[in-house]
Order: structure tokens, then sequence, then C-alpha cells
């Protein structure tokens, strides 16, 4: 089986104008997506966000954004729609059991300037997404502040009953190594490494499964901005076990779906 | 018969001391994967030890050409420090024995690219005509593209590879539609594929809609980075087939002037 745990969608056509001009994102619906999984023999997907025109961050856009997402997932039940949450909002909590209610099964967080995610004042939030059982995917970057990996990690020794997966790895693979390596990075098991846009290192996938397990590591492709296939192929010529690339290719995210 | 002629801009040869995963890659190995993943040709750049010195340099240059003398299909690449007084010589003496180029390395103790040191190996790499290859990261201070973007406009005449885009982050994204711009269109300026993400469609069909495929070379970044992918990726990207033999192989091959 093959879950890819990081997808996205975008409807129409985007040209981004923020932080720089002219970049276009294609638009990817749902059977676009369902196509490229059936190609390649992907079995289920994580939908994290549908990319649009607007930066989702107030609670009309956050709602409509979840409300789409959840559509979606009625009519391709091959889509596991996740809920994007501005946990900086008052009604971060209230939006994020609304979304779970109907239908959404994890939780993707922006790390925002406003409220560090790492600070107290994010932990009510985290208390909510305790009381739902559900995973949560942070994107991290070690060479951006807000959301640092190590900021993730302080929230997943405060909250040790939440799985965490760390969207990208922190995409440095300088930094990565450093991170795998630390013993409270090793012991801290409900913190995944998700794989999606990490750099094109096999020994990467391999030596994050040596050092913390290959039940922590989990296959993400960042479609459709990143083609699956390489994600894919990235895991494969990781040289692991079979059982092992089992594991990160979707039984880990099986698991942690609660997925039969 | 290989699909494609692919000639790699950018392998690492040697002992690499600088991971906590210490990376072992010998000339064997670089052929054999070569030969797997069919590239015909690849620059080698072995690692300096010590690393990141004259010193050290000054034996991966002669351990390069070594190899090339044993492998002909490791094109030899110098290494210098262009703040040290001997680099114009050790580049000179490097090219007469065969180095087709010449690499320098940055970060945040330098050197930097747009430096007025950088005018005697640039100035000499014009004279006896090869390219210069400068590491590049957006993440870096003094490895930023835009400083290399800065020593491109300062000598038209040098051909600067700038090295892997840029990044190896999703992030250096965001930087290419400002390199072309800012490089402008015909420039010296050439961008190594080797490292960065898999994205393939602001990585090669917008960059070459706006920059131009003759500018851009193929390169894995191998043993770290996996040929494979970085084939496979280029292979994904929605080009014309002009243009994906050219990034493959003939822009480096006429870069280097290889038969």
């Amino acid at each position: 089986m093959i879950i890819d745990a990081h997808t996205h969608m975008s409807f129409e056509k985007i040209i981004v104008r923020e932080p720089i001009s002219g970049l276009e994102i294609e638009s990817h619906s749902a059977d676009d997506q369902i196509k490229v999984m059936d190609s390649l023999g992907i079995d289920k997907a994580v939908v994290l966000t549908n990319i649009g025109k607007l930066p989702l961050l107030t609670p009309e856009q956050i709602r409509d954004h979840n409300a789409t997402q959840i559509k979606i997932a009625k009519k391709y039940p091959r889509l596991i729609p996740f809920a994007l949450i501005n946990y900086c909002l008052p009604e971060a909590s209230d939006d994020l059991r609304e979304a779970i209610r109907s239908g959404c099964r994890g939780v993707k967080l922006f790390c925002l300037p406003f409220i560090p995610i790492d600070s107290s004042n994010s932990y009510p939030f985290f208390e909510t997404v305790q009381s739902l059982k559900i995973p949560v995917t942070f994107h991290t970057d070690f060479n951006e502040y807000y959301v640092s990996p190590y900021r993730m990690l302080n929230v997943a020794k405060q909250f040790p009953d939440i799985t965490f997966l760390l969207a990208h790895m922190g995409y440095d693979y300088h930094q990565i190594w450093d991170f795998i390596r630390r013993d409270d990075v090793k012991t801290r098991d409900n913190l995944i490494m998700e794989t999606a846009a990490t750099p094109m290192i096999p020994l990467l996938i391999k030596k994050s499964c040596d050092l913390l397990g290959p039940e922590r590591v989990v296959f993400g492709s960042e479609a459709h901005l990143f083609p699956p296939e390489l994600g894919i192929l990235k895991i494969k010529l990781a040289g692991l076990e079979k059982k092992n690339e089992q594991l990160v290719l979707g039984d880990n995210m099986a698991r942690i779906l609660g997925e039969e | 018969m290989a699909k494609y002629r692919i000639i790699d801009s950018q392998v690492r040869i040697g002992e690499d001391f600088s991971f906590y995963f210490p990376i072992k890659h010998t000339p064997e190995d670089q052929i054999a994967l070569m030969d797997e993943c069919g590239i015909e040709k690849a620059v080698s750049i072995p690692y300096a030890d010590p690393p990141s010195i004259q010193k050290g340099f000054i034996r991966a240059n002669n351990l390069a050409l070594e190899i090339a003398e044993k492998f002909p299909r490791l094109i030899p690449f110098a290494q210098v420090d262009p703040r040290e007084s001997d680099a114009e010589k050790e580049l000179r003496r490097a090219v007469k024995l065969g180095a087709k180029g010449v690499r320098i390395f940055s970060y945040h103790l330098g050197p930097c690219p747009d430096a007025d040191y950088m005018k005697p190996i640039v100035e000499a790499a014009i004279d006896i005509d090869v390219p210069v290859m400068l590491f590049c990261d957006f993440n870096e201070k003094f490895a930023h593209p835009y400083r290399i973007i800065r020593l491109a406009q300062k000598f038209p005449k040098v051909r600067i590879i700038m090295e892997s885009l840029g990044g190896v982050d999703t992030d250096v994204t965001w930087f290419l539609a400002d390199i072309y711009e800012m490089a402008g269109k015909p420039c010296n300026l050439i961008l190594d594929t080797s490292s960065p993400h898999e994205m393939t469609y602001v990585l090669y069909e917008q960059l070459i809609s706006s920059f131009g495929a003759e500018n851009i070379v193929f390169g894995s970044g191998a043993p770290l980075f996996h040929p494979k992918l970085a084939i496979r990726k280029l292979e994904l990207a929605r080009i014309s087939e002009n243009d994906r033999e050219l990034i493959f192989g003939k822009n480096l091959a006429r870069i280097l002037k290889i038969d």
C-alpha cells in the first residue's frame, strides 16, 4: 500500500505575485490527482491544502477551504482531507472541531510569527488537537526562524500524545543530519519525518530510518508541485529492507490515520 | 545506446568528512554509477583535504588530474581560494595540466564571489578560456546567487557556472525569476541543475521559457544526490527534445569544448 502524506490541489491556474511576480502554479483538480495516483499505484493521498490566490489566514478563508476539502473527500474517498487552521485566531479550536466533525482527518499548520508555535499561548489549541486524537502536519524549514523543526520538537515534547509530522524534514540537509542525531529527537516517538520536498538524497531517508526507526518516516510527494514519481523513487533508492520500505511508503501513514 | 548524451556538471570524488556520516566515493565507484545511469562524462571535483584551504585544494587538483589520466570520462576541475597569493598561479598550472575549469567554494568566512580579490582569478580564467564554477546557496550570505550574478555582470567575458541553481530547498524557486531578470539575456551565466529539489516545471519549464535552454546544464551532485533522480527529473520535464538534449549534455560539451 502506498499512501502519499503530502499533496496539494489548485482549482485554477495561479500566478503567484508575492514574494516575486510571475511564478505560475498550474491547476490540478481531484480528477487530475486520482489519475496521477492510478498511474503510480498510490492507493490514498492526504490533501493538505488547496493552493489559491489568497493566503489562507482569515476565518472565512479557512472555513471555505476546509469545506472544499470535505466536499472533495466525500466524492473521492481515496483523498484524505486535512483541515487548515490559523492557530493564532481565537476561533482556531472551534474551527478545528467543526472541520474534524465534518470529516477532516488531521490538521495542517503553517507556523506564524504572530504567536510562535512553541509558545504557551498556542497550548490551548494543541490541547484541542490532543482531545480530538488527530495527527498534525507542520510545514518546517531550518532556515526560517518561525518554522524551525526545533520549535516543533518543543511542541512534541509538551504534547507527547499527539503525532507530529515534520513536512519537508526542515529542507536543509546539513541541518537534518544534526537533527536526527539528537538524543531528544531519537526518543521523541511522536515526531515523524515526512519526506515531501526533501533534498534528492536517498541517504537521508536511510539514515532517518536507521537512527529514528523505520516507523518514524513517511512518504510525502508535494504533488502537484512535485512529481510523486520522484518522491517514490527517492525512497526506493534508499536501500531499505523491503518491509521497512513498505512502512515508509504507506504502512506508517495507515497506522497514523487509523486506516484499515 | 543511451537515449541522451549525458554529461554531469558536478560530482565529488574521495572522502568527505564534513558530515556526521562520512562519505567515501572512489573514481571506480563514480564510473560504476555513471555506467548504471547512462552518464557518459562527469566533471570531477575531489573533496579537498584539508578542506577549504589552498593546501587541500592543490592536493585535490593533483588528484583530479591523476584520476582523469586513468579515467578520461572524469573531467578535472581545479579548485583555488582566490584570496591566496598563489591562486592564479595554481589555476594556470592546473589548466596547463588538463583542468577544464575552476571551482570556487564559499561559506560564511568567504571567499565572497563579488569581492575585488576575485579579479585576478576571473581575468586568468578569461585568458586561458575556462569557465568559473561557484558554489551557490541562497541560505548562505556569502554564496548567495545575487553575489554570483553581480560577478557575472562585472566580468561579462567570463562564463560563470552557478552551482545547484542557488540551493537545495524548495524556496530556491522564489529566486529563479530574479536570477534571469537580473542576469539578462543573452548572458554569461550558466545554471547548473545539480542538487535542487524535485520540482520540474519551475526548474525546467518556466526557467527555459524565460532564460533559454542554452545556459542550463545538467548536474547530479553525486554521490550525495542520486543521479537517477536528477535524470528522471529532466526526463519528466515537459520541454522540447531539443532543449532536453542541450541540457543533458550538448551545452556542457560546448562550454568545455568536449568532442
